[in-house]
């Protein structure tokens, strides 16, 4: 008898792909927030630990009952619900409560990411959602200040609002670099998150232009402020390394469904989100601007990617009104 | 896969023999032969494709002819010396060569290399310089052409009698032909500009010289380039370039980004193959049925500057006039953003089923929103 010929795999082209896939860039992304994470857990100890683990297991549980109920085929193998939760736990003060972390991980994953169809069909950044409905519902267990108690650190954003500047001359900027400061727990690890952020955006894994602008939102304003009175304003770099800027500029507003798709609205968004963020940080409630400035820009992501150039070979761009 | 690798080939091609049994690749027409019936080498036998051997049909399926060798029949040559213009290229269309309308003003020859992996165009202009100085000059004949450029990737020094060269930037997809009219004349899309690429010369070229249908395809298989007879099944050409498939990989006649893949490995080339691959099973992830993520990659690759997330989006759902909205006819198929897209989407296949339906929507008038 004959061997029978192979069967063959038929498909569209391209037959050829790059490499990257959905799974790769979680895994990019949880390497980049490693060392931000053990530095957390030595400047918080245990706590920050439990809280990061909570944070993302809830995630994934969440994401998996959503799919159970939804009746579809699970894809918590992607990383990106761990992604997500371990994000949401990055924001959360060391001494948050396990309950509250629990239920604001499964908010980050079913309002922000399920309700709207699953991955990439979000317009907000997930782990945001779950923190303004946290912070907004138990906002003396989100208080930064009241881990305070038990550390002996400092919330740097909190004493520039209400006692002034004269209140941060004692932090030294390589302290905060190092995230000698109280915060979202991740969040203020910034020298280990600016590394990740490089590591990422080397990697070409987000969207630079976003975390440029962003960062760039934040010095211009910053500086014009303290131009105009430094007596009364923080300086630039300051709010840079305070707060969760640098998480904001390369983890929480490069998320991918909810910024702009094009380099030059991508960029506009991140100077928007910079921008917002000393607005608030300056005028609002807020000590740190940074989760809403986000959640805002968002908003705008859609009207940003209008921005668009023209078509090959063509007078203008097409009629796209939707 | 390197899309920018840049690979210079010499040396004679290998001239494989015509083989005993030829599939021509047909779709979509009716075939004019019958099953039993002789034929002789050059004989229309529906769609546009001529008998590659001379033999006897032995099989009509609706993707193929199969011809079995037989006695050789001495075909009739078509007499094209003293055409010229719109003549010469109705007479070329019969014998099998497609052509734009012309004249026009400027002629470009494209001598990229279509495809990343893919030599056989440039080696075509190293080793078959008087078939393509024949074409080239029917070409001029029918064109009347004020100015004529060969474009070359950059660093050749490849010529063609008479063409001025052009480089041009090296590196997929610069090679494609609107791309590299946009890169020659300056102008995107420009009008009064027809683009040749050299394995339409070579057509032209074997044409003018026997005046019969062009039976010959230059590709790349394994890194060396062959001349095979159209429908020479591919596994013959594999087993010549010393590459075999085995149960589950792609076997794409063509190239990575645009080629097609084979149902069998006894699927014969087609007369536009220029080169044949075996993409082994798991060598990439494979595509699945996942919604955008939104990141943008497909975006910053395209070459036509249109989203193809968005476009591919509303196919998906079957908007296929909002697909027309976002510029989809702006689209040069090359396959970039199905390459870079983290989410593994058949972007390609999503935008060329758009097309389709607007195509046909427009043919019918029928509401593109409703049918489908
Ligand atoms: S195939 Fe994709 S990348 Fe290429 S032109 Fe079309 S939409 Fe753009
Ligand atoms: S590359 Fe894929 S996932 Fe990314 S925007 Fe384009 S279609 Fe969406």
């Amino acid at each position: 008898m004959k061997p029978l010929p192979p069967t063959l795999t038929v498909t569209a082209p391209p037959h050829a792909h790059c490499g990257k896939t959905v799974k790769g860039r979680m895994r990019a992304i949880l390497i980049a927030m490693m060392p931000a994470a053990l530095l957390a857990v030595h400047h918080f100890g245990m706590d920050a630990l439990r809280v990061m683990c909570l944070g993302a297991a809830a995630a994934v549980v969440a994401e998996f009952l959503c799919d159970q109920i939804m009746e579809r085929r699970s894809q918590v193998d992607d990383l990106h619900a761990f992604t997500v939760g371990l994000t949401f736990s990055f924001l959360l003060p060391a001494s948050a409560p396990w309950w509250m972390v629990v239920f604001g991980s499964a908010v980050s994953i079913i309002m922000g990411k399920m309700i709207f169809g699953g991955l990439g069909g979000s317009p907000l950044c997930a782990p945001l959602v779950g923190w303004a409905v946290c912070s907004l519902s138990w906002p003396a267990h989100m208080d930064i200040n009241a881990s305070m108690l038990t550390s002996e650190l400092n919330y740097p954003l909190s004493q520039l609002k209400h006692f002034g500047v004269e209140a941060i001359k004692g932090y030294d900027l390589d302290s905060l670099m190092v995230g000698r400061q109280l915060g979202g727990l991740g969040a203020v690890q910034t020298g280990a998150l600016f590394i990740g952020g490089l590591f990422l955006a080397i990697r070409k894994h987000i969207k630079v232009g976003v975390s440029v602008g962003m960062l760039a939102g934040v010095l211009l304003t910053a500086g014009l402020f303290r131009m105009a009175d430094p007596a009364q304003y923080a300086s630039p770099m300051f709010h840079l390394l305070t707060g969760s800027v640098i998480f904001g500029a390369f983890f929480l507003a490069t998320d991918p469904s909810s910024s702009p798709m094009r380099k030059i609205p991508a960029a506009l968004f991140g100077l928007t989100a910079g921008v917002l963020v000393i607005i608030i940080r300056v005028y609002g409630v807020y000590p740190d601007g940074t989760p809403y400035a986000i959640l805002l820009a968002n908003l705008a992501a859609p009207l940003l990617d209008r921005i668009k150039p023209k078509p090959f070979g063509k007078k203008a761009a097409g009629r796209t009104l939707t | 896969m390197k899309l920018f690798e840049s690979i210079v080939r010499e040396g004679p091609l290998k001239v494989l023999p015509a083989p005993q049994v030829v599939r021509v690749p047909m779709s979509c027409h009716r075939p004019e032969v019958q099953c039993g019936q002789d034929v002789a080498r050059g004989v229309h036998i529906g769609g546009g494709r001529y008998a590659p051997i001379s033999g006897t049909i032995t099989e009509v399926h609706p993707y193929y002819i199969c011809i079995t060798a037989g006695k050789e029949v001495q075909p009739v040559p078509k007499d094209l010396s003293g055409l010229r213009g719109d003549a010469l290229r109705q007479v070329l269309g019969e014998l099998g060569a497609k052509l734009p309308q012309g004249p026009t003003d400027t002629l470009i020859i494209n001598g990229v290399d279509p495809e990343p992996g893919v030599t056989a165009f440039t080696h075509m202009l190293t080793e078959f310089g008087s078939v393509l100085s024949l074409g080239l000059e029917t070409a001029r004949k029918i064109y009347n052409p004020a100015k004529c450029v060969l474009a070359v990737e950059q660093g050749r020094p490849n010529s063609l009698n008479g063409c001025d060269p052009v480089h041009i930037k090296e590196g997929y997809p610069n090679g494609l032909n609107p791309l590299v009219v946009a890169a020659v004349t300056g102008k995107e899309a420009p009008e009064d500009t027809v683009v040749l690429s050299v394995g339409t010369l070579f057509e032209l070229g074997r044409i003018m010289e026997t005046g019969l249908p062009c039976v010959d395809v230059v590709l790349t298989a394994n890194e060396r380039n062959f001349v095979v007879t159209v429908g020479t099944p591919a596994d013959t050409v594999l087993s010549e370039a010393g590459l075999s498939v085995r149960d589950g990989d792609t076997l794409v006649l063509g190239g990575h980004m645009r080629g097609e893949a084979a149902h069998s490995p006894q699927q014969g080339v087609d007369k536009n193959t220029y080169g044949l691959f075996v993409i082994r099973k798991g060598e990439y992830p494979a595509v699945i049925d996942a919604p955008c993520i939104g990141c943008g990659e497909c975006i910053q690759v395209c070459p036509a500057r249109i989203d193809p997330s968005t476009i591919s989006g509303y196919a998906e759902f079957r908007m296929y006039e909002k697909c027309a909205d976002h510029d989809i006819d702006a689209c040069m198929e090359c396959g970039m953003c199905g390459f870079f897209c983290i989410s593994r989407r058949p972007l390609l296949q999503y935008i060329r089923l758009a097309k389709q339906h607007l195509a046909f929507a427009a043919q019918c008038e029928l509401e593109p929103q409703r049918e489908g």
